[in-house]
C-alpha cells in the first residue's frame, strides 16, 4: 500500500504537468473550435465550423490521403526495419554489426527536414543520381530523369528512410534478449532462418514492433513539413491543409483551424487503434 | 520530494507575475522628445522575413551599429514570416498577454488588414515620427493607404518594391510570352505555391493587369461574384499553363527560397523576388552567372510598399518608433537602396532630401546592370486592395490545385 502510494506522489508532478499542457491546450483549441474566442469577437456556441469541413469532399479526401501515406509509411518501416534487426541478431559479424548499429543511431536523430533534403539532394532532377547517369551517358539530359520524390513516392520515401531505423532501434533490443535456446532446438528439428523468425522471433517481439508502427503512424499522420515540400498541388495531406489555415491572416480563419486540428486529433486517436489492431493480427497471422 | 513541488510552485507563481504589469499604449505620446527619453538604450526586438541574406546582413549590420551608435538601443532581429507572427500574436491576443515579445513588425497588405482588424498593432503614431514628417511626400497615396486599407497611423513606411524577374537565357517578356516559353521548353519555368508564398500570390495577382487589361479597378469596391467574373482570363491562362511547368505543374515549389534553389541548380530558367538589387548582389558573390540579369515584363510588375508596425503588447514600444524613425531617415534609406545592400527603393521624396543624398542616388543608379528607379516607375503596377489578394488565393486553390 505504502509503496504504490509512493509511486502516485512521485509521477504526480510530471502527470501534473502533462495534464495541464495538453489537457490545457486541449480544452483551448476544443473551446475555440466551437467558436467561443470572446477577445476576437466570437461568443457564440456553434457546431458549423465542424460541419463546414466534414461537408467539404476536398477535406475527406486529403484526411484519407493522409491517412493512406502514414499507414503504408509504417507498414512499411515495421516490415523492413523487423527484417533487417532479425538478420543483425543473426549476423556474427561483430565489427560491422557496431558498424550498422551507429549509422542506425545517426538515422534516428537526423530531423525529418534534413532527411528530405537528404532525398532531394540525391534523387530530384538535379540531384547526384539524375547527375552520374548522365555522366554515364544513361540519360541524355537531368530533364529525362524522373521525378521521383515530388508526390506520394517521395513523401513514403523519407517516411520509411526515418522509420527504419527507429523500428529496428526498438525491435533489436527485444531479440537479442530472446534465448538462444529456442533457435538452437528449432534448428535440430530442421527449421530454417524464415521459420526461425516466423515462429520464434516474430511471436515474442511483436508486441515491440506493433508499439513502434504504432508511433510513427501516430507522427507520420500528423507531421506536415515533409508533405509540405513534397506533396503534389492536388493530392495534399490534411497536415498540409491545417498549416496553411493556420497561416492565413483572416481571422475568421481561426475557429475553423482549430476544428480541424480536432477532427484530425479524433481521427489520429480511432486510426492508431485501429492500426494496432489490424497489424497485430497480421503479424499474429503470420507467425501462425 | 516536497523540495520539488515547492519549486514547481515557485516557478508557476513565477509564470503567473509574468503577465502583470501593462505597457503603455502609445497614443499616451504627444512629444518626440518624451519617445527618445523612454526609448533610448532599450532592446528591440523585430520580427521580420528573414529570406534574404543580404537584408539580414543590413539589419544585423549596419543598422545595428548606427542604433547603438545613436541611442544605444540594442537591435533583436527575428527571422520570421508574417503569418507565423501574425498567428502568434493572435494566439497572444486570445490568451489575453499584455506584454509580449516583439516590439516591430515588418508588415504589409493583407498582413496589415488582419492585424488592424484584429487589433494586433497599435497606434496611431506616425505624426511623432521627425524623418517622416521632414523627409516624405504625406500626399502619397501609400501614406494613406497600404493596399486600399487606410493606414490612419498604425504603420510607417519603410520602402518600395517591385516583383523583378531573373533569367540567364532569352526571358519572356510579358504573361503571353510566359506561356509560350513554358511550351517551347516544358518543365523550365514555375512559380512558388499559392497560398502562403508572398511572391507567388504577387506573381499570380500581377497577371491581372495584362490579361484583364484593366488597371484602376482594382483600387475600386467589388463584389465577390464582380471580381470572379474578371478573374477569368487570369485563372484560364493559369490552368492552361500549369502543365507545362517544372514536374508538370503538379508540384509547385512551396517557397521563393526554393524557386530560387532550383534556379541555382539549373533546374528552372527564371526565378522572381521583390528584392530589386539582390541578382546583382549573387553575380558579385559568384553564386550566379555573370550573363545572368534581372527584369521586368514590358507589360509591367507590380509595385509594393512595405511598411513597420508596432505589436499591440510590444515591451519597448518607445524604443521600436526610435527604430521606425532611424529606419525611415534618409541616411538608412540610402544605404538599403545600394545594390550590394539590398537594392530596396526608398520610400522618401527625393525633392526633399539634401543635395549629398540625391548625389548618392544618382552614382547608384549609374551602376551598371541596375534597374534605375525610372525604368521601374514606367513599369510599375498598382498595388490591389487587400481583400481581393485573399480573394486570387482562394480563386488559385479552386481552379488549379483541385
Amino acid at each position: 500500500m505504502d509503496r504504490k502510494y509512493r509511486k502516485i506522489v512521485l509521477l504526480l508532478p510530471i502527470s501534473m504537468m502533462y495534464l495541464m499542457l495538453i489537457g490545457g491546450g486541449f480544452y483551448v483549441v476544443l473551446k475555440e473550435s466551437l467558436g467561443i474566442i470572446p477577445n476576437l469577437g466570437f461568443t457564440d456556441l456553434t457546431f458549423t465550423y465542424f460541419s463546414d469541413i466534414l461537408e467539404q469532399d476536398d477535406m475527406m479526401i486529403s484526411m484519407m490521403y493522409s491517412v493512406g501515406i502514414a499507414a503504408i509509411s509504417a507498414i512499411l518501416s515495421m516490415f523492413i526495419g523487423t527484417f533487417i534487426a532479425y538478420r543483425m541478431t543473426q549476423s556474427k559479424h561483430g565489427n560491422m554489426k557496431s558498424l550498422i548499429q551507429h549509422l542506425l543511431r545517426f538515422g534516428m536523430i537526423l530531423p525529418y527536414l534534413y532527411m528530405v533534403f537528404i532525398v532531394m539532394l540525391f534523387f530530384s532532377q538535379s540531384g547526384l543520381v539524375s547527375r552520374l547517369l548522365n555522366v554515364l551517358g544513361l540519360v541524355n539530359n537531368t530533364q529525362s530523369f524522373p521525378n521521383l520524390i515530388y508526390g506520394s513516392m517521395g513523401i513514403v520515401l523519407v517516411y520509411v528512410l526515418k522509420g527504419i531505423p527507429f523500428v529496428i532501434f526498438l525491435v533489436i533490443n527485444v531479440m537479442n534478449k530472446i534465448s538462444r535456446d529456442y533457435e538452437g532446438v528449432a534448428r535440430t528439428l530442421g527449421s530454417n532462418s524464415i521459420q526461425i523468425l516466423k515462429r520464434i522471433y516474430l511471436p515474442l517481439s511483436k508486441d515491440t514492433i506493433v508499439w513502434a508502427g504504432m508511433v510513427l503512424y501516430a507522427y507520420d499522420l500528423g507531421s506536415f513539413e515533409v508533405p509540405y515540400i513534397l506533396s503534389q498541388i492536388k493530392h495534399q495531406s490534411f497536415s498540409v491543409k491545417l498549416y496553411s489555415s493556420y497561416l492565413n491572416p483572416s481571422l475568421s480563419s481561426v475557429p475553423e483551424t482549430m476544428a480541424m486540428t480536432i477532427i484530425l486529433f479524433g481521427v489520429g486517436i480511432v486510426t492508431v487503434a485501429l492500426f494496432a489492431l489490424v497489424t497485430r493480427t497480421l503479424i499474429g497471422r503470420t507467425s501462425r | 520530494m516536497k523540495k520539488i513541488i515547492v519549486l514547481l510552485l515557485i516557478v508557476s507563481l513565477f509564470l503567473v507575475s509574468c503577465q502583470t504589469d501593462k505597457v503603455t499604449s502609445i497614443s499616451e505620446y504627444t512629444q518626440w522628445s518624451s519617445v527618445l527619453k523612454d526609448g533610448e538604450d532599450k532592446t528591440v526586438t523585430i520580427l521580420m522575413w528573414g529570406g534574404n541574406e543580404s537584408i539580414n546582413q543590413y539589419m544585423d549590420g549596419f543598422v545595428s551599429d548606427r542604433l547603438d551608435e545613436l541611442y544605444g538601443i540594442t537591435l533583436n532581429r527575428v527571422p520570421m514570416n508574417a503569418p507565423e507572427y501574425l498567428a502568434k500574436l493572435i494566439s497572444e491576443k486570445k490568451s489575453g498577454t499584455e506584454v509580449g515579445t516583439a516590439d516591430l513588425l515588418w508588415i504589409n497588405a493583407e498582413n496589415f488588414r488582419t492585424a488592424k482588424e484584429g487589433l494586433l498593432i497599435d497606434g496611431p503614431y506616425t505624426e511623432l515620427l521627425p524623418n517622416l514628417n521632414t523627409y516624405y511626400d504625406l500626399d502619397a497615396s501609400d501614406l494613406s493607404y497600404d493596399s486600399g486599407v487606410p493606414i490612419e497611423g498604425y504603420e510607417g513606411i519603410w520602402g518600395r518594391a517591385q516583383l523583378v524577374f531573373t533569367a540567364d537565357s532569352e526571358a519572356p517578356m510579358s504573361y503571353n510570352e510566359f506561356l509560350a516559353y513554358a511550351k517551347e521548353n516544358p518543365g523550365r519555368v514555375t512559380y512558388p505555391r499559392l497560398p502562403d508564398d508572398f511572391v507567388g500570390v504577387a506573381f499570380v495577382r500581377n497577371a491581372y493587369y495584362e490579361l484583364t487589361g484593366e488597371r484602376d479597378i482594382f483600387q475600386t469596391e467589388m463584389t465577390k461574384e464582380e471580381f470572379t467574373t474578371l478573374s477569368e482570363p487570369v485563372m484560364s491562362y493559369f490552368k492552361e499553363l500549369s502543365p507545362y511547368l517544372w514536374n508538370e505543374g503538379k508540384a509547385y515549389p512551396s517557397a521563393q527560397a526554393q524557386l530560387d534553389e532550383l534556379f541555382k541548380n539549373g533546374e528552372v530558367d527564371l526565378t522572381m523576388g521583390f528584392e530589386i538589387g539582390k541578382t546583382a548582389g549573387l553575380i558579385a558573390s559568384g553564386v550566379y552567372e555573370p550573363t545572368v540579369k534581372s527584369f521586368v515584363f514590358d507589360t509591367g510588375t507590380i509595385g509594393n510598399s512595405h511598411y513597420l508596425a508596432v505589436p499591440y503588447n510590444a515591451p519597448e514600444k518607445a524604443a521600436a518608433l526610435i527604430v521606425m524613425d532611424f529606419l525611415q531617415s534618409p541616411e538608412a534609406q540610402i544605404e538599403k537602396m545600394k545594390s550590394e545592400v539590398w537594392g530596396d527603393m526608398p520610400a522618401f521624396d527625393v525633392s526633399k532630401v539634401d543635395a549629398s543624398i540625391l548625389d548618392t542616388l544618382k552614382t547608384i543608379e549609374s551602376q551598371p546592370g541596375t534597374l534605375t528607379l525610372e525604368d521601374l516607375t514606367a513599369k510599375r503596377n498598382p498595388e490591389m486592395k487587400a481583400i481581393y489578394i485573399e480573394w486570387i488565393k482562394e480563386l488559385w486553390i479552386e481552379n488549379i490545385a483541385k
